[in-house]
C-alpha cells in the first residue's frame, strides 16, 4: 500500500508497473480502514480478526466488489 | 513454558510492552530477557506468531521485520506518534502505528510514482491533512496481500 500525490499518478505507477486492477483510497477511508484494523494491535487480548470480522469490515467502509473479497 | 499457545501469548505480549515502552521492536534476545525464557523456545514462538499472520520475520531470519503495523528498522514510511518516531512496511501500516498507539500521528512518505514528491498525512482525531488529491493505493487484491506479504 503505497501513497500517491494524485489519482493521475497512481494510474501511472500501476501502468507502468502492470497492476490494473490496482484500488486507489481516500486518505480518510484509509484511516478508518487502520483504526479498525490495528487499534486494539498493542493490547494484551488482541486476536486477529476472523475471515467474516475482516470482510465485514471492509463492507463498512465501502470496499466491496472481488479485489476486497478475502476466499 | 510447556504450553505453546501460553508461550506465542507471553512472546506477543511482550512485544507489545517493548514497543510501548521503548518505541521499537524487540530483538529475539530481549524478548527472551525479559520473559526468562530459553532463546531457542522464544524463536519457535517466533515462527509461530510469524505462520499465525501475527508478525513478519526477516527472510532466513529468526528477528522480526514488523510487528504489524509496527517496522522494526527504517523504512519508506515514518511516523512521528505519541511523542516518538517509528517506521512503518506500508502506508496501511503507517496509519496503523498512530492507529494502534492511540495517538494523533504524522506519516511522512513519498509519492511512489517516479516523481518522488515528499508526502505528508496527518492524523488527528477522524481529521486527515494532506495536500488535495494524494490517495493511498492498494496493488494486489485482498486475498493475495499475503502471499507476498513484504511486496504487499
Amino acid at each position: 500500500m503505497l501513497l500517491f500525490r494524485s489519482e493521475e499518478h497512481a494510474r501511472s505507477w500501476r501502468d507502468a508497473r502492470g497492476f490494473p486492477d490496482a484500488k486507489t483510497l481516500p486518505l480518510e477511508t484509509g484511516w478508518k480502514l487502520a483504526r479498525a484494523w490495528y487499534e486494539r494491535k498493542l493490547e494484551p487480548e488482541w486476536r486477529r480478526h476472523t475471515l467474516e470480522e475482516a470482510e465485514a469490515l471492509f463492507v463498512d467502509l465501502g470496499l466491496t466488489g472481488d479485489f476486497w473479497g478475502l476466499r | 513454558m510447556s504450553d505453546p499457545a501460553a508461550l506465542d501469548r507471553e512472546v506477543r505480549i511482550t512485544i507489545a510492552e517493548s514497543i510501548r515502552e521503548r518505541g521499537g521492536v524487540p530483538l529475539l534476545t530481549e524478548v527472551a530477557s525479559r520473559l526468562a525464557a530459553p532463546e531457542h523456545e522464544v524463536a519457535v514462538a517466533f515462527g509461530r506468531l510469524a505462520a499465525a499472520r501475527t508478525m513478519i520475520l526477516r527472510p532466513g531470519s529468526t528477528e522480526i521485520l514488523s510487528f504489524n503495523p509496527f517496522a522494526a528498522g527504517p523504512t519508506d514510511f515514518r511516523v512521528r506518534a505519541a511523542d516518538r518516531e517509528w517506521w512503518a512496511l506500508c502506508a496501511w501500516d503507517a496509519f496503523g502505528v498512530a492507529a494502534a498507539l492511540h495517538a494523533d500521528g504524522l506519516v511522512l512518505g513519498s509519492c511512489a510514482d517516479i516523481c518522488g514528491v515528499p508526502l505528508e498525512v496527518r492524523l488527528a482525531g477522524d481529521a486527515v491533512g494532506a495536500l488535495d488529491g494524494v490517495v493511498m493505493q492498494f496493488a494486489l487484491p485482498a486475498r493475495d496481500w499475503w502471499k507476498d506479504i513484504v511486496f504487499t
